[in-house]
């Protein structure tokens, strides 16, 4: 399979196989996903507002996305996401949580807890891109390309969608990654099989960035 | 095309424990709605519906020792056992997936203290502690997308079902309500200081509500039923708009509502479950929604004046009583409902009614700009 794909993992950023950004051991104050988006130029004022899995989500949309074709103006229905993560927005609610747990300083805040869903950082890639197809938020130990492979196949049989943009996001204890890529209806051909997807997601993803 | 049909059911509730029992308490108009003070909240008095600790110790320890789950657990397993026991199919069926559907999962465990492992706050792990509790060879499916898991988990077990792999879907879900979901909703001011009150004039937010449901899906008609109910079509639309409120003129569950009918006339649909919180904005949405698309002279309700807003398990609980209401011909009244508040007028059920009925749609829409429907079907005729 020879498609686009980014990917966010140790600390540093690969679109397409080229490394675009890697994490500076200096010692400035910002965050990693902060960094990473001064450092590419990028500009959408709503990130600085969203939670760390949805800046890692958001991130690895707009280095793959920005400037092709899906980068337009017009409302697109044909278009499905799947994401997958595995700690949700685990770190989120234990933030919302530490808000709470002491009644002397009891005080939440509705701009954390509407993050402490991880179907938002979905919602904050589609509001970025008018994207109102199908959306799914699967919760898996790790990437399961099993799953994601039927549910591309699956979407693709619905006489609508026409492109499905698909991946992993995860976030916890400082640790973002991400694997975003994007498939049209017409590449599925007699040659996507799960095993092409399976060393696909293999060779992009679960080997490692640092062996890019 | 394989036809996709309802096999099996349960919801567990603060109505009852099975199906039954809680369409039974709703017929005769029975809340689960009552005021409590389990969640001590600074200054905040709080309605909602909890399923009883005591009766649900006692059911699940016949399929577990309750010491060994957390109580989301014990409601989902106990709640999969009802539903399943009463059909004919093998759980440790290679050909039987288990769907899981929850928003918060074992929430009651992110506060410290608990005799629980921590792997176990991950939504992931109770899926596959129900997957070990019934020994199913196959790795579940969890989806957590707000307020529409549970419809949305429907929508993916029918399409599941229609690739061939699986003969069954064990689609299941289930929410606790926590001082963390509680305080949530709270800050937003989602919460009605009352008893909800979906589509009135005067309703001032939702009440949350806890429970299981679970619902069997399948290729192969069981013949005990003497109606075949079918999931006819579903599909999810994004609004694209806004991430913690419903887009105002209801584009992305349109959109979901014209892809599920898939070119179905309007009278083919004979009443509307709608998603119904009490929140002015989401009731409000969905009547334009309904009228854009032609449906808004359908007879309406919500069940969440009865059970609250039951979270990952709505979407599950609610299909199964509207199975119900299929099967047993009876429309239920819309709890909680006084006067129009909505500037389109609907069409809300203010008394049970006995009609003929052979079709629904159920409608969920949430956080994150997430719609999701489906069609429910009885006795379809395929010829």
């Amino acid at each position: 399979m020879n498609q686009e794909y980014c990917c966010i993992k140790e600390g540093v950023i690969v679109v397409n196989g080229h490394t675009v950004y890697t994490d500076s051991l200096d010692h400035s104050e910002e965050p990693f996903l902060v960094k990473a988006y001064r450092a590419l130029g990028l500009s959408y004022l709503k990130f600085f507002k969203m939670d760390n899995l949805s800046k890692t989500g958001f991130l690895a949309a707009e280095l793959l996305l920005k400037g092709t074709p899906i980068d337009n103006q017009d409302l697109k229905s044909d278009i499905a996401v799947i994401l997958m993560t595995g700690n949700a927005s685990l770190d989120t609610d234990l933030g919302f949580q530490s808000t709470i747990n002491d009644p002397a300083s009891y005080f939440p805040s509705p701009s954390i807890f509407v993050y402490t869903l991880p179907n938002i950082m979905l919602g904050e890639i589609c509001i970025r891109y008018k994207i109102t197809g199908e959306g799914v938020v699967f919760i898996e130990p790790e990437i399961n390309s099993t799953l994601i492979f039927e549910y591309i196949n699956m979407i693709f049989t619905d006489g609508v969608t026409n492109t499905c943009l698909f991946g992993w996001v995860d976030y916890l204890d400082g640790k973002a990654e991400a694997f975003l890529s994007v498939i049209h209806k017409n590449m599925i051909t007699e040659s996507f099989s799960q095993q092409s997807f399976n060393s696909f997601i293999q060779g992009t993803f679960r080997s490692g960035n640092h062996q890019q | 095309m394989p036809v996709v049909y309802k096999i099996a059911d349960n919801i567990i509730s603060s109505l009852g424990f099975d199906t039954s029992e809680n369409f039974r308490n709703i017929v005769s108009g029975i809340s689960g709605i009552s005021e409590t003070n389990k969640f001590s909240l600074p200054g905040a008095r709080v309605f909602a519906s909890l399923v009883d600790d005591v009766r649900l110790e006692l059911v699940s320890s016949a399929f577990i020792d309750p010491s060994k789950f957390t109580r989301l657990e014990q409601m989902i397993i106990s709640s999969v056992h009802n539903a399943v026991d009463e059909s004919d199919i093998d759980m440790t069926d290679p050909e039987t997936l288990i769907i899981l559907s929850t928003v918060k999962g074992n929430n009651d465990l992110i506060a410290t203290g608990t005799p629980f492992e921590h792997e176990r706050i991950h939504l992931w792990r109770t899926a596959e502690k129900i997957r070990e509790h019934f020994a199913n060879p196959n790795t579940p499916v969890v989806i957590s997308s707000a307020c529409i898991s549970g419809t949305l988990a429907i929508v993916y077990g029918k399409r599941i079902l229609t690739m061939g792999k699986y003969k069954n879907v064990v689609i299941t879900g289930g929410d606790i309500v926590t001082p963390f979901i509680v305080s949530g909703f709270d800050c937003l001011k989602a919460i009605d200081p009352r008893p909800c009150r979906p589509f009135d004039a005067d309703r001032k937010g939702l009440s949350l509500g806890e429970g299981a449901g679970t619902i069997v899906l399948s290729t192969q008609l069981s013949n005990s039923g003497t109606n075949s109910i079918e999931i006819a079509d579903g599909s999810s639309s994004n609004d694209a708009n806004h991430i913690s409120g419903p887009s105002r003129n209801g584009e992305g569950l349109l959109r979901s509502i014209i892809k599920t009918l898939d070119n179905r006339p309007a009278e083919e649909i004979d009443f509307i479950n709608a998603h119904g919180t009490g929140t002015s904005f989401n009731d409000e949405m969905e009547s334009i929604a309904f009228s854009r698309c032609g449906l808004d002279k359908k007879p309406v309700n919500s069940l969440k004046g009865y059970i609250g807003h039951t979270l990952g398990a709505a979407g599950i609980i609610e299909t199964n009583l509207c199975c119900r209401s299929l099967e047993e011909n009876l429309l239920v009244k819309s709890h909680g409902y006084e006067h129009q508040g909505t500037s389109v007028p609907l069409n809300i059920v203010t008394e049970p009614v006995h009609v003929a009925l052979k079709s629904c749609l159920k409608t969920s829409s949430g956080f994150g700009g997430t719609n999701a429907t489906i069609l429910i079907t009885k006795d379809y005729d395929h010829r």
